[in-house]
């Protein structure tokens, strides 16, 4: 059992996504949101650099998945400030209990 | 180095560097000052690159501490500096705690427990539904449990991640690049500040002013008043002759 293998990187990733996912779901701060879902993403890329580490080796899909996958979070973690610094400048705020415009 | 001393320091790395990433990702979510939460991320992010070393993936270890490390921790820093929020935040700059935490906590610890059952279970000898799982998990049939015995080649695997990138993936790769030109002109159109007053004023003036008026304005704003004025009369002599 104290061998690493698979199943460590596995369930580390997999308590990283859930520390991510319940910074998303409860922080007030929306940077924090942003920085919750970065780690998420980063589980994600465990995931996939294991799998492929474990899996084939020879073959490195895995981690040119894991390389398009931090494109993608580069360009979301951009947009998503910006959407970020666009509701500061209408709201005067980036608490998110104050983005209640569509609530009904 | 002989085997033994080598996967012995391959799991005490292991441990190390999960013991750091999980404490950081707990510090992102948990400190109440949200730059110390970006700093807990930025270790939170070179923990996950030493992990990539430990999976035989240097290149990507590479990526992510440029990418992440660097760039975005300095992006989201950039962002908290640019949005200084007064409301939520008592005068020492912490932040007063979400009254709605129960819920969130509830359920990625749910979250988190389906998985780990999801990956426990085929382990449990169940062996029915995902055969594959059963032969991966088991270290009896599975023989790759250590990982960096086997380096993959002496240059991290990068002749053949691009290779790949512009072979097999090469539709994915061009599709990020167009993704990432869509996002800076997303976020540059996003984040344009926009004056109301400014903006009636210039679409006043455009459409009352002659085509020919505004080279002129634009000519009279120059330091150079002297030199502009006299092209323009030497314009003006032209046109007339």
């Amino acid at each position: 059992m104290f061998e690493v293998g698979l199943y460590h990187y596995i369930t580390l990733a997999a308590v990283l996504f859930s520390i991510g996912l319940y910074g998303v779901l409860s922080s007030r701060n929306a940077i924090r949101v942003l920085m919750c879902i970065e780690l998420m993403l980063n589980a994600v890329n465990i995931n996939l650099v294991a799998f492929n580490n474990f899996i084939n080796i020879e073959d490195l899909g895995g981690q040119v998945f894991s390389i398009f996958i931090l494109t993608v979070s580069a360009a979301e973690a951009s947009v998503g400030l910006a959407i970020l610094i666009a509701l500061y400048r209408s709201r005067k705020s980036v608490d998110m209990e104050r983005f209640n415009l569509l609530k009904w | 180095m002989d085997e033994t001393t080598f996967a012995g320091l391959y799991q005490f790395g292991f441990w190390v560097f999960a013991a750091t990433m999980v404490a950081g990702a707990l510090g992102v979510v948990f400190h109440r000052s949200i730059v110390y939460s970006a700093l807990m991320l930025l270790i939170t992010f070179l923990s996950i690159a030493a992990v990539f070393v430990l999976l035989n993936a240097p290149f990507i270890a590479a990526a992510q501490v440029l990418v992440y490390a660097v760039g975005l921790t300095i992006v989201l820093i950039f962002g908290i500096m640019l949005t200084g929020d007064k409301p939520f935040v008592d005068p020492v700059g912490q932040e007063r705690p979400n009254r709605f935490w129960l819920m969130p906590a509830v359920a990625s610890t749910i979250f988190l427990g389906f998985l780990i059952w999801a990956l426990l279970y085929p382990t449990m000898g169940f062996s029915g539904i995902n055969g594959i799982f059963v032969s991966l998990m088991d270290p009896a049939t599975n023989p790759a449990t250590l990982p960096s015995v086997q380096a993959i080649s002496t240059d991290g695997g990068i002749t053949v991640i691009g290779q790949l990138l512009f072979s097999r993936y090469l539709i994915p790769f061009e599709v990020a690049s167009i993704l990432l030109l869509l996002a800076m002109m997303g976020a540059i159109l996003l984040s344009k500040r926009t004056f109301p007053e400014e903006e009636g004023e210039t679409l006043a003036t455009v459409e009352t002013i002659e085509p020919y008026a505004p080279q002129v304005n634009i000519e009279g704003n120059t330091p150079s008043l002297s030199s502009s004025h006299s092209e323009v009369e030497e314009k003006e002599t032209l046109g007339v002759h």
